[in-house]
C-alpha cells in the first residue's frame, strides 16, 4: 500500500516537474511570447499537449498556434529565434519563405527544441513549438511525409 | 599501378585547384545539376541549381556561418510563371427557381395595362450544358456560357384574360387559374469575376438569347354549371434577348434577368417585357 502511494506521489511529482520544465523551456524564446500574447486572441487557435505522441514520435511538449491577419507581428518575433537557431530549414516559394523550421539549442538534458512555421496569404499562418528527442529528419518526416491512408 | 594512381590524384587535385582559382568558387556539374560551393572567411555556401525550361533555377542552398546551418529549398522562382493557377469555375446554376413577371418596359416597373399578377408568377429551369473560358491568367475573370431550359408561368389579375393579344375584363364571371405559360431555351454568355480558393465568391454580368415556344394563355371561368377551361394561343416574339446578372457563393447564387426585347405586344401597343429574380443551385 505504501509502495503504491509512493509510486503515485513520484508520478505526480514527475509530471509537475516536466510540466514546469516545458513551461520554462520556451520562456526564453520569442515563440513563448507569441503563445502568451496571441494564444487567447480572437482569430487565433492554440493547442497545447504535454507528453504526447505524434506520428509515432514521443514529444514532451507540443504547442501550436494558428492565426489570421497578424503574420507580420509573428514574423518579427520569430526573427529573434532565427538568430539563435542552430539549424534553419526554409522552403522558398516564388521568392517568399513559406514554411520551415528552426532547430534551437538543445536543453541541458539533451532534449531538442524545434520551432515550425507556415505562412499563408493575408497574414495568416501557423507556428508550432516541439520539444522531444526527435532528430531533424524526424521533423521532416512529420512535416512532409505523405499521410498513410 | 601505384604510380598511375598517384599521378591521377595529382591531376585531379590540380584540376580542382584550377576551377576554384578561376571562378573563386568551386562548380560541379552532376546529372544536369550545377553545384556551386562558395567559401569566404565568414561563411560557406553550397547552392544547387536545376535546369528548368533551359534556365538554371536555384533548387537548394545551404549556408554555414558562425556555427549556424541555414538550408533553403526553392520550390518556385519569381521569374518562372507558376503553372496550375486557380481554375475558373462554371457559374450557371444546375437548377433555378424564381419569380418571373411582366412589365411594360425594360427597367420599368409598370404593369397596369398588362393586368399581370407578378408576385404570383414564377419560373423554374435547368442548365444541362455549361461551357467556360478563362480570360485572365490568374483565373479570376472568365466567360461562362451554356444552354438553359425554363418554364415560366405569368399569372394575370383575377377577372382579366388575354384573348388574341387583347386584355379583356370578365366583369360578370370570376376567373380561376388564369395564367400564360411558355417554355424557353436560352443561351447565356456571362463575364464573371471569381475570388476565393475553396469556396468561391463570384459575380457576373452578361446577355442571353432565347427562343420561346408553346406560349399559351389558359384560364378557367365560372359558368352556371361549374368552371370552363379555355386555352388561347397568342402572337409572341419567339426570339428574345435578355440582360443577365448573378452573384453567388459556393453552390448558391442569386440571379436577375431583364428582357431587352418584348415577349409580346398588345393590340393597343403595350409591350410586355419579362423579368426574373431567383435562386439557383450548382451541383
Amino acid at each position: 500500500m505504501k509502495k503504491q502511494t509512493a509510486k503515485r506521489l513520484a508520478a505526480v511529482i514527475f509530471s509537475i516537474f516536466t510540466a514546469v520544465i516545458s513551461v520554462t523551456a520556451q520562456d526564453g524564446l520569442g515563440i513563448g511570447r507569441i503563445f502568451s500574447k496571441y494564444g487567447h486572441m480572437k482569430g487565433c487557435k492554440m493547442v497545447e499537449m504535454n507528453n504526447t505522441n505524434l506520428h509515432g514520435h514521443s514529444l514532451r511538449v507540443y504547442k501550436s498556434l494558428t492565426y489570421k491577419h497578424i503574420g507580420s507581428n509573428i514574423e518579427t518575433i520569430l526573427k529573434e529565434d532565427r538568430r539563435k537557431a542552430r539549424k534553419i530549414r526554409e522552403v522558398v516559394d516564388n521568392g517568399v519563405i513559406t514554411s520551415g523550421y528552426y532547430m534551437m539549442p538543445a536543453l541541458d538534458d539533451g532534449t531538442n527544441r524545434y520551432i515550425l512555421f507556415s505562412k499563408s496569404a493575408y497574414g495568416s499562418g501557423a507556428v508550432i513549438y516541439i520539444e522531444g528527442r526527435l532528430s531533424p529528419d524526424d521533423i521532416m518526416q512529420i512535416c512532409y511525409a505523405k499521410k498513410r491512408k | 599501378m601505384k604510380i598511375k594512381t598517384f599521378f591521377s590524384l595529382i591531376v585531379m587535385a590540380l584540376a580542382a585547384t584550377n576551377v576554384a582559382a578561376e571562378a573563386n568558387d568551386t562548380t560541379l556539374i552532376v546529372n544536369n545539376r550545377k553545384i556551386v560551393i562558395a567559401m569566404d572567411s565568414a561563411e560557406t555556401k553550397v547552392s544547387v541549381y536545376d535546369t528548368l525550361d533551359n534556365k538554371l533555377t536555384k533548387a537548394y542552398e545551404s549556408t554555414f556561418v558562425d556555427g549556424q546551418q541555414v538550408e533553403r529549398i526553392y520550390v518556385g522562382s519569381p521569374f518562372i510563371p507558376k503553372k496550375g493557377n486557380r481554375k475558373f469555375k462554371a457559374t450557371l446554376p444546375t437548377f433555378f427557381i424564381g419569380m418571373n413577371g411582366l412589365t411594360e418596359g425594360f427597367a420599368n416597373n409598370s404593369h397596369s395595362n398588362l393586368q399581370t399578377r407578378n408576385n404570383s408568377s414564377w419560373e423554374v429551369g435547368i442548365t444541362p450544358i455549361v461551357l467556360t473560358g478563362t480570360l485572365t491568367k490568374d483565373g479570376r475573370f472568365g466567360i461562362t456560357g451554356g444552354v438553359q431550359w425554363s418554364l415560366a408561368y405569368n399569372h394575370m389579375q383575377n377577372g382579366y384574360i388575354m384573348k388574341a393579344n387583347n386584355v379583356e375584363h370578365f366583369a360578370e364571371y370570376p376567373t380561376k387559374k388564369n395564367y400564360m405559360r411558355y417554355q424557353s431555351v436560352r443561351v447565356p454568355l456571362i463575364v464573371d469575376f471569381q475570388t476565393g480558393k475553396k469556396n468561391i465568391f463570384y459575380t457576373g454580368l452578361g446577355i442571353s438569347v432565347e427562343w420561346r415556344e408553346n406560349l399559351s394563355h389558359k384560364y378557367k371561368y365560372n359558368v352556371d354549371d361549374g368552371f370552363m377551361t379555355v386555352r388561347n394561343t397568342q402572337r409572341v416574339n419567339h426570339w428574345g434577348m435578355n440582360l443577365e446578372y448573378h452573384i453567388g457563393y459556393d453552390c448558391l447564387q442569386l440571379y436577375a434577368r431583364a428582357a431587352l426585347t418584348p415577349l409580346y405586344k398588345l393590340n393597343d401597343g403595350t409591350k410586355a417585357y419579362p423579368f426574373a429574380v431567383g435562386l439557383g443551385i450548382t451541383l
